[in-house]
């Protein structure tokens, strides 16, 4: 998305990625809730089943969406000066690519170790 | 009954300041309007105000009443807690007391194009719409361009050069939805962009203070809606 990013389309994807992360929210959620107890075992047995490493990395991707559109909605709202909305939305998307990037890299190594 | 009003009067004062105004005998089913006019005529001919109809139908006597915009003539003070503040609507220039420069407010209900755009030869005699097409006006039709509203918008009070604000949305909805009307892609179009139509949060101030009763909110989500299935 850029930092454009057109009206409708960063409306759309806010609620497609909510509703998503509602799902695996209230999954993850049932999931802790059923379980007894949770050791770091069941932990890792979890998030490196192939299908729930990759729901989680599509969960912090769509984390990584949700959170730009909603922190560009702020700027745009209360930030009047150019620059300074400019610098604030770099460090943003800065920070959310790293932060989904080191996610990513962590789910991969969980799928490939195990 | 007493008043807090604001007042400021650009050519002799600084700063705004609030005065105090107390009316005795008030008459049962006194609105707000009658109760300033007598405020004007009996105390302080100083005091300015728009006004004009005294039945909630022109929208000139927009103001914030306990802190809630509404339209004065509309509104019976004895609904009203005491000490009845009135402050000017909110986020626009001050003229003169409760006058404000509804400028701003003019501009973006003109972007909203408020007429019909018609492509066709137009018809000799007259548009036909059906009942049906004629009913998804209702709701929509209504709106005095009060600016309650708009000027209820904390969107609309950050950024009120982009953001269309509620009152002018509505009538784009009310074009869009306009079985006449040919210009809905043009239209949408328009609308495209993170300022004109998506600063709207759903806050809702709209629909609470309207005093017709209509609701911005969701003529905004019919918008988006559209613009939707016209994009999937």
């Amino acid at each position: 998305m850029s930092y454009q990013a057109k009206g409708l389309q960063a409306w759309f994807f806010q609620r497609v990625t909510g509703l998503f992360m509602a799902c695996y929210t209230l999954y993850v959620l049932w999931l802790v809730l059923s379980t007894e107890v949770v050791s770091y075992q069941i932990w890792l047995a979890w998030f490196s089943h192939p299908l729930m490493n990759a729901a989680t990395g599509l969960f912090f991707i769509q984390l990584a969406v949700h959170a730009w559109v909603g922190m560009r909605d702020i700027v745009l709202d209360y930030m009047t000066n150019d620059t300074l909305r400019f610098l604030t939305l770099t460090f943003i998307s800065f920070f959310l690519i790293m932060s989904s990037l080191e996610t990513i890299r962590t789910l991969f190594l969980l799928s490939v170790n195990v | 009954m007493r008043f807090k009003i604001y007042r400021f009067n650009p050519e002799t004062d600084t700063a705004p300041y609030t005065k105090e105004y107390e009316l005795s005998d008030i008459e049962p089913g006194t609105m707000l309007r009658d109760a300033l006019l007598r405020i004007k005529n009996e105390q302080d001919e100083s005091l300015s105000f728009r006004h004009s109809c005294g039945e909630g139908v022109c929208g000139s006597d927009g103001m914030n009443i306990n802190g809630k915009n509404g339209l004065a003539c509309v509104t019976a003070v004895e609904t009203l807690k005491q000490p009845i503040i009135i402050n000017p609507l909110p986020g626009m220039p001050v003229i003169r007391d409760l006058v404000i420069d509804m400028t701003q407010f003019y501009t973006q209900y003109r972007v909203a194009k408020p007429w019909l755009i018609v492509n066709d030869p137009v018809p000799e005699i007259e548009f036909t719409q059906t009942p049906e097409q004629r009913d998804k006006l209702d709701g929509l039709y209504e709106c005095i361009l009060c600016g309650c509203c708009s000027t209820s918008c904390p969107s609309f009070w950050w950024n009120p050069d982009k953001f269309m604000g509620p009152a002018a949305l509505l009538q784009s909805w009310r074009f869009l939805s306009d079985s006449r009307d040919q210009a809905t892609d043009e239209r949408l179009e328009d609308l495209e962009g993170p300022y004109k139509l998506f600063r709207c949060h759903s806050i809702m101030n709209c629909v609470d203070v309207c005093p017709k009763q209509l609701n911005p909110t969701k003529a905004i989500g019919e918008i988006k809606k559209l613009m939707l299935k016209k994009m999937l």
